[in-house]
């Protein structure tokens, strides 16, 4: 059973991928969603009622380390990268609201 | 013709500083790199300070490890020290990394030297080198076609200049398919085999760090350094690591190699077939027996790969927030508009298309239609593999349906794009070995590859297949129009 894709599709993924889209890469990915989508449904020609889903490479038990304190990366270096810091912090833009 | 075990054994006797072999790959760098745009950032200073320090040792007679000397390059999604480690994204413009990944790191301490970083499609994400966020790759046999991708700028490199090892990372044939298009030879190593520590994730079940290099040697040469395990990365494999080049030595003869009927079907160009096929005879010259294997889950592979590439993309790309590291909007209202706006302005089309795809397939109401049934079909493909693993001991085909294509002739529609992977992305999701080696050429002169795979942790074997074939014939030493030599004196 195709899915049909709507604009409204194509923006909700889009919100929960955390992307904002200008009008133009809206339109042009609503057409390579749908296409990407049509192309991958031709799996569904195939029966897997029973078959094990393949979740990892190699079939190996948890891999297990000592629980022992070692060095990690200075903070000053885990934050060189980031667009906005302050005494040892990220800085982000402000999530709760003065109270009316 | 120059190859890295040759710099490496002329360093070593002392018939050539380290020194004067990293000028002159420089300089090879250098000429060829404005025509080609294979690195995207050279670094003259560190190379040749680590030139230096391998004379010095040399000369107070102490061991300067097993590749001193020898140069080498990263594609940039793996991280080093040296320079910015951006996945050829604008979201990660001028991002230096803190750590060195477990590759780079093993390499340099065994005196190989970094010359530079190389080109790919965005987070190794396309087949071209032309989603990458600093502007395409030529291949250096024609400048106005593509050199594959996603590792391009390294088989660019390879192919242009030899001598030089260089590391790219296959999640689909972004190892093996640029390899095919320069004709150079390239290792997807099988799953587990290098550490994918400081590996910019891209598909963290199918990505695996491998050499790009002229020959099959080069490959084993690299590979003995690199893989093995690692505590960095759980998911590298505690299996012993063979000495790959005395493997090579064993030849060819007896093996069993199967040509999967799947892999030789209508949307296989005439010409890369009958390339193929030589290279299938020349290997039965060799002793090698070959028999007719099946594979009938093949079509079922690129779909497959699509949907759970997307899907480990659009979480593993998560952590490009605006906060951490990489670009952050100018203007946002409040958080979710934050990171929505970076995340917008700084990831590129196809990247975008992958993360919508990926968390589409995994969003609630979607997630067993798609994700699951992928995961099961995988499993399916796998099976294939393990059956005719059980009747020859390798398989052979083309790497890639056709050669380099035309710059933008596929940008249009991304299903084009996918479909030059359809040969390659079945290794990934099998977790098996895989290598692409050149076997000739088209009338219109442009490289045809041709893969072997191999068993789990049975690398050796298809390097051997490489490498047997490159001792009996000269297609790994033709050299395209763009190129310098590292001359020997």
């Amino acid at each position: 059973m195709p899915i049909e894709i709507t604009e409204r599709l194509v923006e909700d993924i889009a919100r929960l991928s955390r992307l904002s889209l200008t009008p133009d890469e809206k339109g042009e990915l609503h057409g390579h969603f749908e296409k990407i989508l049509r192309y991958v449904e031709s799996l569904d020609t195939l029966d897997t009622s029973k078959v094990d889903p393949s979740i990892f490479p190699h079939e190996t038990s948890n891999v297990m380390r000592p629980d022992e304190a070692r060095e990690s990366l200075p903070v000053d270096e885990a934050l060189r990268n980031a667009p906005a810091t302050r005494d040892g912090f990220f800085i982000v833009p402000r999530i709760i609201q003065d109270a009316p | 013709m120059t190859s890295a075990a040759s710099i490496r054994d002329r360093i070593r006797d002392g018939s050539v500083s380290a020194r004067r072999v990293t000028e002159r790959v420089l300089a090879a760098v250098d000429r060829v790199n404005p025509d080609l745009h294979a690195y995207l950032e050279i670094f003259h200073d560190s190379a040749l300070a680590s030139a230096d320090d391998v004379d010095r040792r040399l000369a107070a007679g102490d061991d300067p490890g097993p590749l001193a000397g020898v140069p080498f390059s990263v594609k940039a999604n793996i991280t080093s020290l040296e320079g910015e480690s951006t996945a050829g994204s604008k979201i990660l413009r001028g991002y230096r990394a803190p750590y060195a990944s477990t590759v780079v790191r093993r390499l340099q301490e065994a005196g190989a030297i970094l010359v530079g970083k190389t080109n790919l499609d965005e987070f190794g994400m396309g087949s071209s080198t032309e989603n990458s966020g600093v502007g395409p790759t030529r291949n250096p046999w024609d400048t106005d076609r593509v050199p594959g991708g996603s590792s391009g700028g390294a088989a660019a490199a390879a192919a242009a200049i030899p001598g030089v090892i260089h590391l790219g990372s296959d999640t689909g044939g972004s190892i093996r398919q640029p390899c095919s298009y320069c004709g150079v030879t390239g290792l997807k190593p099988t799953y587990g085999r290098v550490s994918r520590y400081g590996l910019l994730a891209f598909a963290s079940s199918l990505d695996q760090i491998g050499p790009v290099a002229g020959s099959a040697e080069d490959c084993a040469l690299a590979l003995g350094q690199i893989a093995g395990r690692d505590p960095l990365d759980s998911t590298s494999a505690d299996v012993p690591v063979p000495d790959y080049l005395s493997e090579l030595g064993k030849g060819v003869e007896g093996l069993r190699l199967g040509i999967p009927r799947e892999y030789f079907v209508d949307a296989i160009d005439a010409e890369v077939r009958e390339r193929v096929m030589e290279a299938v005879e020349t290997l039965r010259g060799l002793g090698v027996e070959v028999e007719k294997v099946s594979l009938p889950h093949t079509e079922y592979a690129n779909p497959t790969y699509v949907i759970i590439s997307a899907a480990e993309a659009s979480s593993n790309l998560a952590r490009y927030d605006g906060v951490h590291f990489g670009h952050r909007t100018a203007r946002a209202d409040d958080l979710v508009d934050m990171y929505s706006r970076s995340r917008g302005e700084g990831f590129g089309a196809e990247v975008k298309r992958r993360i919508m795809v990926g968390t589409f397939v995994l969003s609630s109401g979607y997630y067993d239609a798609f994700y699951l049934k992928a995961m099961k079909v995988r499993r399916l493909i796998r099976r294939d593999f393990e059956r005719a693993f059980e009747q020859v001991d390798a398989i052979l085909c083309p790497t890639s349906p056709v050669t380099a294509f035309p710059l933008g002739s596929r940008l249009d529609d991304p299903l084009k794009l996918y479909a030059v992977d359809i040969l390659t992305v079945p290794a990934n999701l099998a977790a098996i070995p895989g290598i692409s080696f050149p076997c000739g050429r088209t009338r219109e002169g442009l490289p045809v590859g041709a893969q072997v795979l191999g068993r789990p942790f049975e690398d050796s074997v298809v390097l051997r297949f490489a490498h047997a074939y490159q001792t009996e014939t000269d297609h790994h030493r033709e050299r395209p129009p763009v190129s310098a030599d590292v001359e020997e004196s």
